[in-house]
């Protein structure tokens, strides 16, 4: 598998400079050009479609408020991804906090209920060639994806899910790149691990 | 190198992450390593894996909702918007305490009951003590109030004490121009057609005498209520405003409980001003009545001797020493016809404040 080489200029820059004005027409185009990736890569960490969602708005607006602080040294998508990471980080700590009050409860005991296991609630009809198998292979991964740690989790979503570069990668989340190589290689190690306990022959 | 180092490797490896040297090395490695060969393949098949999760798609209205949001903030940034809301809670807050003090709670609560009791049909309850005749026709006592009030507020005071009546139709203190007052008589006929029909007068009349009644409502410049009535307009800027209303509380009858705090405070009032004299003087050619009577006050040695001139009357006022007060009354009596001296209390201040009506002799 070879790294994607995207172009270098960044195809945002036009619109962004325009937005420094305060005009909010061309945030629109970046908000429908940006928004499918960002809330994948939102759901993907955190696991809930609407708290995803949530959570997207919220950075888009914040993007907004602060693209006079975009000062270009990343792509503008870099920059926009790792605003709506660190909202996802806090939007998780939220709801573990959340989760952990609702258990206490005992008006209103919701026994088994696990949000981060709740799968593609926003996917319409499943293609007609996917098989049950397939599904349940995939259920079984995004499980697997919800046990790992954040700091995994957000590693994998981020290079195998959307394929971005370890270059990437390292401005969204603010390390070096030979963190991001060591940290994606235990990531995936633990990921197998996980997947070889679950399906038992992997 | 062992498989430990090539296996820390692979996962770089499958994105093309290495260096030349590191990538060649792998590659060697594997050529002989069954078993990293098999990590590798593990890896690849894990990655898949991962990349086989299905994309989600967002919600069709997601954007929309985003940029409602974000044109609200760039509209009105959280920075600005959050110091405007508190300046307009505290201005708010500012204006409710002023509104509240300008119109005394006291003040609208009689307000609202006003209309209500002079809309009652207690009507010629109370003899007029100074312009009327023993038992005055209800006919009769109409017309003496078409001559003397011109203002519709005069229409209250048929319950009450004559004077008053005269008294409000007098803008005494004299800053009332001509003009005002010609407008006054007018609305005064208007009311008064309504009035001659027996019980309706009530409605009509409502309005003015609340108004003319309440003082906080006169000292309120900003009361919308004044400039409903042109009298009110007209009538002389408050010099004392209380101390006219504070008679015609006086004589009313004691059924107004409600309003006790506002009458306590006008009773107040009237005890610190001068005690108050109304006639009527019924002359023939009135200007000529109107030296003579300045002479004769001029005399008395009366202060602050004021003459306002209306379309067919004229009003006199002026402040007397009580003493010379029977002497004047009988001069003015050489000078005319006389009403409203024969009910004249004994007098315990030592100064007057004699107000004298000048009317032509029918």
């Amino acid at each position: 598998m070879i790294v994607e080489q995207r172009p270098v200029p960044d195809e945002d820059a036009g619109l962004v400079s325009l937005c420094k004005g305060g005009a909010t027409g061309p945030f629109e185009t970046l908000v429908k050009r940006h928004q499918k990736k960002m809330l994948n890569i939102v759901y993907r960490m955190i696991g809930d479609y609407e708290e995803a969602c949530d959570v997207v708005q919220e950075a888009f607006v914040s993007a907004f408020k602060g693209i006079n602080g975009f000062e270009g040294k990343s792509r503008f998508s870099t920059w926009l991804y790792s605003i709506a990471i660190n909202q996802a980080r806090n939007r998780l700590k939220q709801m573990k906090a959340r989760r952990q009050f609702e258990a206490r409860s005992i008006d209103n005991p919701v026994p088994g209920r696990d949000r981060l296991i709740r799968l593609e609630p926003a996917s319409g009809d499943p293609p007609a060639a996917e098989t049950i198998e397939r599904k349940e292979i995939q259920s079984k991964v995004q499980e697997c994806i919800n046990t790992l740690e954040h700091g995994y989790r957000e590693i994998l979503v981020l290079r195998d899910m959307q394929g971005f570069s370890y270059d990437e990668i390292g401005s969204m989340l603010g390390l070096p790149e030979g963190t991001v190589r060591s940290r994606l290689f235990r990531a995936r190690e633990a990921f197998m691990k996980k997947m070889k306990s679950h399906l038992g022959d992997l | 190198m062992d498989c430990r180092d090539i296996k820390e490797l692979l996962s770089a490896y499958l994105d093309g992450a290495l260096s030349f040297e590191e990538k060649a090395r792998v590659e060697e490695h594997l050529k002989t390593c069954k078993e990293c060969s098999s990590n590798l393949a593990a890896l690849k098949e894990a990655v898949s894996q991962i990349k086989g999760l299905k994309e989600v798609e967002p919600p069709p209205l997601l954007a929309r909702r985003i940029m409602k949001t974000i044109k609200k903030e760039a509209r009105y940034p959280l920075r600005i918007r959050i110091p405007l809301q508190a300046a307009a809670m505290i201005a708010i807050a500012f204006t409710s305490i002023y509104l509240y003090k300008s119109f005394q709670p006291a003040a609208m609560k009689e307000a609202k009951e006003l209309p209500k009791e002079y809309a009652a049909p207690q009507a010629p309850s109370q003899p007029p003590t100074v312009v009327g005749k023993a038992g005055p026709t209800p006919e009769k006592e109409e017309a003496v109030a078409l001559r003397n009030a011109p203002a519709p507020a005069k229409q209250e005071a048929k319950t009450e004490d004559k004077r008053i009546l005269f008294f409000r139709a007098a803008p005494a203190r004299g800053k009332a121009a001509a003009p005002p007052a010609a407008k006054e008589e007018r609305m005064a006929d208007a009311a008064l057609k309504k009035e001659a029909r027996p019980m309706a007068p009530a409605q009509p009349s409502a309005n003015a005498p609340l108004i003319a009644e309440t003082p906080a409502m006169q000292a309120a410049p900003a009361a919308p209520a004044q400039a409903e009535t042109p009298v009110m307009a007209a009538a002389p800027p408050a010099a004392a405003p209380a101390a006219e209303v504070a008679l015609v509380e006086e004589k009313a009858p004691p059924a107004k409980k409600a309003s006790a705090g506002a009458m306590r405070m006008k009773v107040e009032s009237i005890e610190k001003g001068p005690m108050e004299v109304r006639l009527t003087l019924y002359v023939k050619d009135i200007d000529a009545a109107a030296k003579n009577v300045e002479d004769v006050l001029n005399q008395a040695g009366a202060a602050e001797i004021k003459t306002d001139s209306f379309k067919d009357r004229k009003i006199q006022s002026a402040f007397l020493s009580s003493q010379y007060l029977s002497r004047v009354i009988e001069k003015l009596k050489s000078i005319g016809e006389l009403k409203g001296a024969e009910a004249i209390p004994a007098q315990e201040k030592p100064s007057v404040r004699i107000i004298i009506g000048l009317e032509k002799k029918s």
